[in-house]
């Protein structure tokens, strides 16, 4: 046992390297290169020529940065007979995700501001049926939805693949907001109704501009999660508004000729490009967003 | 123009509890009601009733001549200041006063003369163009009260308004309040579970208890003539003093016999029958030293509490600890004997099983 009163005391405990400390940062060196060495490797190999890596040495870096691999990516490479490159499918991408982006997370917001602050009746059942039906696998939910949106003749087209991206992602962007609610004191929204505001007043003048973190998180996550979609874009968007990652996966998988690996490697980071800008972006408001519960002011 | 509410056999509860029975209050035009009580015991949502933002289970609101028991909290001609003030975080000081004006579609130019006249009441003229984040407790609760001030209502609904502040503030913040309504003389209802808030500032307090009030009179009547041992316990400081006791009726008064002796009580008249009671006796209705003419007994000094201009000395009398109000300056030493004189021509008293006061 260690002293615990030790005479020398004074000033600032001394730092100690103690083995579970010395694990720790272990663990955290391993997970780090797990995630950065194969983006590392993507890196390198889009600047290479094909000759450089079939010279395998796919650490090493490029004797000569070559951007044609990523030109080519862009603007030229063969998705089967279609050679495009991934332009088309990112802004397909663009215009699926920023209206399904917008749309989830300004309804998520009313939802869950009614929820929350107006308790309608029912309002209880109806959100554990959101929470449940957003914890259910959606390719159950695959079938059904390829026939509504047949029904509403929306099915193939870019409106249907925003609806559903919205369908889906409500359960989520509800959950978000009616939590976040829930931490904003009901006095305000009880002045609010005594200063002889109405639902839309309170909403639009009170608690959206109170809900700007939640906004920029749950913003964040469906952008992410809708430019990340392969499943429903494949299924609901139709032949003419693809995403970027059903033309990524088109064009990796297109076997004629020889494997382009740098064309592939640029095409991939190409399509990753938009939410790691974004979350270089906003990384410090998600962070408050998802600490702003614990610390309002 | 004061205007007066009035509650008819109310009930309020959440789900199957009910929080408020059978409750009935006539607020006169123009009047100050406390309501105090203990934290729990239904006073918020009393009033939060009174704003319409708690439905009812039974009964009626009325405010003026208009039942308002449906209607809506702007329809009532209400406003409310809250104890965590409740100002718009995303707008200053100017927006916070206006938003209920703007909300209502007053024209812009009186608009502006409405907050002027309410800032200048509140003294809040320098920070109009601050976030509510950058003001102190005592300017929030004002911005939170000019809110209501500038929208010109009939009734001001205060729930616990001063309870987040500090001491000294929460002084000037009462006299301020008074002031206010001295002025407006607008129909006040002002909740707390502070007694001294509640006897400077209330025309009449509906003390109560488990949703139930337990004496509605004057601060004076309230202190001096008890209705019930809760609220004799509950108002004062520190607490009535409370002696059991039999209470026997004897041709030209009564006799009170208590471990401490036996005491007439001349002039009193009570029923003949014995009756075990309590006697409840302010701690300025016992007198220190002998020759005071009261009901005489010997006790011990165990704690002097000095408070400035007065001290509070507990006596231990038999198995009885007593409180009396002795001058600043008082000489006296713990475990000091001492002769204390017994007001009981004054007292109240308390049938023991019911804890109802005695006429
Ligand atoms: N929203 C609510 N849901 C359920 N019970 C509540 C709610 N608000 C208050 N209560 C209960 O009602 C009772 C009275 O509360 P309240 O009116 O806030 O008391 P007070 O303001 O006198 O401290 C308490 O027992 C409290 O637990
Ligand atoms: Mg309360």
């Amino acid at each position: 046992m260690r002293d615990p009163f030790p005479q020398s005391a004074n000033g600032p405990r001394p730092d100690k390297v103690t083995p579970a400390r010395l694990g720790l940062y272990a663990f955290l060196v391993i997970a780090a290169l797990f995630f950065l060495l194969p983006a590392y490797v993507m890196l390198v190999t889009s600047f290479k020529s094909m000759e450089e890596i079939r010279s395998a040495q796919i650490f090493s870096l490029p004797h000569l940065f070559d951007w044609s691999a990523w030109i080519k990516a862009w603007s030229s490479a063969c998705a089967g007979v279609n050679c495009t490159g991934v332009s088309a499918g990112f802004w397909n991408s663009v215009k699926i995700t920023i209206p399904a982006t917008v749309l989830s997370v300004l309804l998520g917001a009313v939802t869950g501001y009614a929820l929350s602050f107006w308790r309608p009746p029912g309002g209880k059942i109806l959100f554990a049926a959101i929470t449940i039906g957003g914890f259910i696998p959606l390719q159950i939910f695959l079938f059904p939805m390829v026939r509504a949106t047949a029904m509403l003749g929306l099915y193939n087209s870019l409106a249907g693949i925003v609806l559903v991206h919205v369908v889906f992602g409500l359960p989520l962007t509800t959950l978000l907001f009616r939590n976040y609610y829930a931490s904003i004191p009901v006095e305000l929204f009880k002045a609010a109704r005594v200063d002889g505001a109405g639902f839309w007043r309170i909403f639009v003048s009170l608690m959206l501009p109170l809900s700007l973190p939640m906004l920029i998180v749950a913003g964040l996550m469906q952008m992410t999660g809708i430019w990340n979609d392969f499943l429903l874009g494949l299924v609901f968007a139709g032949r003419d508004n693809l995403p970027m990652t059903v033309q990524l996966n088109n064009i990796v998988t297109t076997t004629t000729g020889q494997r382009e690996y740098n064309v592939h490697m640029a095409a991939t980071v190409l399509t990753a490009l938009v939410p790691l800008v974004a979350y270089f972006v906003s990384g410090r408001w998600f962070v408050r967003g998802i600490t702003a519960g614990s610390v309002k002011g | 123009m004061p205007v007066p509410v009035s509650l008819r056999s109310v009930d309020i509860g959440y789900g199957a509890t009910a929080v408020v029975k059978n409750l009935n209050l006539e607020i006169a035009a123009g009047e100050f009601l406390v309501l105090l009580g203990p934290s729990g015991c239904g006073k918020s949502t009393l009033l939060n009733a009174i704003a319409g933002l708690t439905d009812l289970a039974k009964g009626e609101v009325w405010i003026g001549e208009r039942n308002v028991t449906w209607a809506d909290p702007k329809d009532r001609g209400i406003g409310m200041v809250f104890q965590s003030y409740a100002l718009y975080p995303n707008m200053n000081v100017e927006k916070n006063l206006s938003f209920g004006l703007t909300v209502a579609g007053v024209p812009k130019d009186e608009i502006v003369r409405r907050v002027a006249r309410a800032s200048a009441i509140l003294q809040l003229d320098p920070y109009l163009k601050r976030r509510p984040s950058e003001l102190s407790g005592g300017q929030r609760q004002r911005v939170a009260i000019g809110r209501a001030l500038v929208r010109d209502v009939d009734i001001f609904l205060f729930d616990e308004p001063l309870s987040n502040l500090d001491a000294k503030l929460r002084t000037e913040l009462r006299v301020e309040i008074k002031k206010l309504h001295h002025e407006l003389a607008s129909t006040m209802i002002y909740v707390t579970h502070d007694q001294v808030e509640a006897m400077t500032l209330a025309n009449r307090i509906a003390i109560m208890r488990d949703g139930v009030i337990q004496q509605l009179a004057t601060p004076r009547e309230i202190y001096q003539r008890p209705a019930n041992l809760f609220v004799a316990g509950f108002i004062g400081s520190p607490a009535m003093n409370l002696l059991k006791g039999t209470l026997l009726g004897s041709d030209g008064g009564s006799l009170f016999r208590s471990s401490l002796g036996e005491f007439d009580l001349p002039g009193k008249a009570f029923p003949a029958e014995p009756r075990e009671v309590v006697a409840g006796l302010r701690p300025e209705q016992i007198i220190v030293g002998a020759g005071s003419g009261l009901a005489e007994i010997e006790a011990t000094i165990s704690v002097i509490d000095a408070m400035g201009p007065e001290t509070v000395i507990w006596c231990r009398a038999r198995e009885n600890l007593l409180s009396a109000r002795v001058a600043g300056d008082f000489p006296g030493q713990v475990d000091e004997g001492i002769t204390l004189g017994l007001d009981l021509a004054n007292a109240s008293f308390f049938d023991q099983d019911t804890g109802q006061r005695l006429p």
